[in-house]
């Protein structure tokens, strides 16, 4: 994520919100060509199929250009140390960006464990069922009925599955985060 | 039964010696209070995970589940598949963002999260009560172990853990509390394991029928009934008694037991003949093996509510038991608190089939322990019974001292949490208030332990996760996931649910049983009390949203943004 900002742009000025929305608050990793073209677009009135190139004659190209590949492995030295602005800055100082940003990650998290919740309830709640499975009462394979092997050793494979499956999709959704916000 | 007796009491011995060792070894660090709690952080996710399995393998799961099975039948495994898809919910909703907030106890992060000290001495008590329910069935599962092992008082079993668990937390804090826990849990699957497989080749080469015909006597059995109890008789049996049956004094004479309850009196003698069915203890259900077999609650009021609202409390207040939430401080971090929640389900699904076995098998080989009504030491007369003499004795002695563990490592665990809970919240910390909070956190059960004599554990520890999930789960949730919650809004639904909860739990322990629909909801009420208590937090944090604490939004970026992205 970059954004073609000044790096002297204060917090306060970043918590009006209006940066959040705009185009290249979408963009991630964007070249600076990109950024310019995608200010054609915007600002062109009659919204023709064919953006109309302007030059971007300002400090903000500089700085765009000067912002380090995303994958470039050094250590992180403070918000405004490097070339770059990042929105890990908005987090840290609370604007309303970082509120957006923390709200989206927060947000899938929550929906990753609702549906591993609903997983869970959805089990237990059928469970009961069992009392009419036909012929449930006869000796299985090793001498035990059917409905004791499902409880004693049928569902916990599926326990282990979900609790499996909901760690790797919360880790996989922070590391992503990480990587968005530029500390990875 | 010396030999039984030398055997268990040489690996209790034993163990104690072994934890007691790991004890001294790490309190090497343990000078101040914080060193005796925060456990120095240095541990493995699946050295975690096995201590957070062994803290959770209470009496209640060693001897009561295989107790239940025995009495009940197949339908009370569901509490186990609960108790483990507790773990997973804990996994989804908990465990990271909790270790993030950096709290150490539930009080510590109410405080944290609402910034309200009133909130924070109300979760307190609840933690309290949940601790306090969770420790009686330890108490009266080591009463139960060591009586049946040994002949002595039952009180004889709640002094042992008493001491051993004081000596342990009072010199080596919850450092060698971890170590301790970790290698307990290994303990106790070896000492469920190797007797069940044995047991499990010894039925085969018996060729003993199955478990799910009625309870009949493999052989001639001469039961000794210890006090004064009322049977259910479901066919004529003829029997030899010695001593007093429905009032007249026997002795030595043949006498049919017609289908009815009949009254034994204390110290009576009775031979049944081989093949006799079993009468069962007045208040066990007398299953024909059908039924027993069939996961359903049939032949209790309102079956279907109780068996729901048992699975709900099992499975929500997994979620908010103090000393299982404290473990995950141990973890470095977010992610290896998940890491180490996700392991636990494994464990415990390991754990867990073996008690399963135990009951089953204590249907075809000690059925007389649904007369005795003593079903809580299925796991402790199985093995003599199928393998007489040494080998017998040895696998008792094995399985006395899993149990121990069991007794030793829970108790440890939730004396910490409410120890440090109170020293925290009360005496404002130090490693003197600690040990105060210690003694006390064992001195109130101790005191009511005399009333829960007939319940069964596992019936117990329902009580403490009922509770659990009717305040600590609800309050959690909400603070955890839900911005708007306010101080007042979770105080009032802790108090509600919690309050409730408590009142539920003593009822059923100082009242006799009941009938109908109040039976029911005092037994079993977390499943109009949890949605209640989330509706109450929900309903009072909208009315009041101006009470909204400002950190809010600060709070809940700093619990779920991962710790490199962490705000500075």
């Amino acid at each position: 994520m970059t954004d073609p900002r000044p790096p002297a742009a204060s917090g306060a000025d970043r918590a009006s919100g209006a940066y959040g929305s705009g185009p290249s608050g979408e963009t991630p990793h964007a070249a600076p060509g990109d950024v310019a073209s995608g200010d054609a677009r915007k600002l062109d009135p009659l919204g023709g199929t064919r953006p109309r190139r302007v030059v971007v004659a300002s400090p903000r190209t500089r700085v765009a250009r000067s912002v380090p590949p995303p994958d470039e492995d050094e250590p992180y030295a403070g918000p405004y140390s490097g070339t770059g602005w990042n929105i890990a800055t908005d987090l840290d100082e609370q604007t309303e960006l970082g509120a957006v940003f923390a709200r989206t990650l927060i947000r899938a998290q929550f929906r990753t464990a609702l549906g591993t919740g609903a997983l869970v309830l959805g089990v237990i709640a059928l469970l009961p069922l069992l009392a009419f499975v036909p012929g449930g009462t006869h000796a299985g394979p090793i001498g035990l009925p059917f409905p004791w092997l499902v409880l004693a050793a049928g569902i916990q494979p599926l326990w282990i599955f979900a609790a499996r499956r909901q760690a790797r999709l919360a880790e996989s959704a922070e590391r992503d985060f990480a990587r968005l916000v530029g500390r990875p | 039964m010396t030999g039984v007796a030398v055997a268990v009491a040489l690996s209790v011995l034993t163990l104690v010696a072994a934890s007691v060792g790991f004890g001294s070894f790490g309190r090497r660090a343990a000078a101040t209070a914080t060193d005796l709690m925060v456990a120095s952080r240095g541990v493995t996710s699946l050295w975690n995970a096995s201590a957070i399995s062994s803290e959770y393998i209470s009496a209640a799961a060693f001897l009561g589940t295989a107790g239940l099975v025995l009495a009940y039948g197949t339908d009370t495994l569901w509490l186990p598949v609960a108790a483990t898809g507790g773990f997973v919910l804990l996994v989804a909703f908990v465990t990271a963002p909790l270790r993030r907030s950096g709290a150490y106890t539930i009080s510590d992060f109410a405080e944290w999260r609402l910034g309200s000290a009133g909130v924070r001495r109300t979760v307190s008590a609840c933690v309290c009560f949940i601790g306090w329910f969770y420790l009686l069935p330890q108490f009266q599962g080591a009463g139960v172990t060591l009586r049946v092992l040994t002949g002595a008082p039952v009180w004889a079993g709640w002094v042992l853990v008493v001491a051993v668990v004081l000596s342990l937390t009072l010199s080596g804090g919850m450092r060698s509390i971890t170590d301790v826990q970790a290698v307990q849990f290994w303990v106790k699957l070896v000492a469920v394991a190797v007797p069940a497989a044995a047991l499990l080749v010894l039925w085969r080469l018996d060729g003993a029928g199955t478990p799910e015909g009625p309870p009949v006597f493999g052989h001639a059995t001469t039961i000794r009934v210890q006090t004064e109890s009322a049977v259910r008789v479901t066919a004529p049996t003829a029997v030899t008694v010695r001593g007093t049956l429905d009032g007249a004094r026997h002795d030595g004479e043949r006498v049919v037991l017609s289908a009815r309850d009949h009254r034994v009196g204390a110290g009576a003698e009775l031979v049944f003949p081989r093949g006799a069915a079993v009468p069962h203890a007045a208040r066990l259900p007398s299953h024909t093996g059908g039924v027993w077999a069939m996961p359903s609650e049939r032949g209790r009021d309102h079956s279907l509510y109780i068996t729901y609202s048992a699975l709900l409390a099992v499975l929500l207040g997994t979620m908010g038991l103090p000393h299982i939430l404290m473990r995950f401080y141990t973890n470095t971090c977010g992610r290896a608190a998940r890491r180490t929640a996700a392991l636990v389900p494994a464990l415990l699904s390991l754990f867990y089939v073996f008690p399963a076995l135990y009951g089953t098998l204590g249907r075809l080989y000690t059925p007389e322990l649904l007369m005795t009504g003593d079903t809580d030491a299925t796991i402790l007369t199985l093995p003599r019974r199928l393998a007489p003499g040494l080998p017998g004795s040895l696998l008792v002695g094995l399985v006395a001292a899993g149990a121990f563990a069991a007794f030793i490592s829970t108790t440890c665990g939730v004396v910490v949490a409410i120890a440090g809970t109170i020293s925290q919240c009360v005496l404002r910390g130090g490693t003197g208030s600690f040990r105060a909070g210690a003694v006390f956190a064992l001195a109130v059960p101790l005191c009511v332990a005399w009333t829960a004599g007939t319940q069964n554990a596992a019936g117990l520890v329902t009580l403490a996760l009922t509770v659990s999930a009717c305040s600590l789960c609800p309050m959690l949730l909400l603070g955890l996931w839900w911005r708007r919650l306010t101080p007042l809004g979770a105080g009032v639904g802790v108090v509600f649910g919690g309050g409730l909860a408590v009142v539920a739990g003593v009822a059923g322990l100082f009242l006799g049983p009941r009938h109908g629909w109040t039976a029911a909801l005092l037994a079993q009420p977390a499943l109009v009390l949890a949605p209640a208590a989330f509706a109450v937090m929900v309903g009072v944090s909208l009315a009041f949203r101006r009470s909204v604490p400002p950190r809010a939004d600060r709070a809940l970026a700093r619990m779920h943004l991962p710790e490199e992205v962490v705000l500075r």
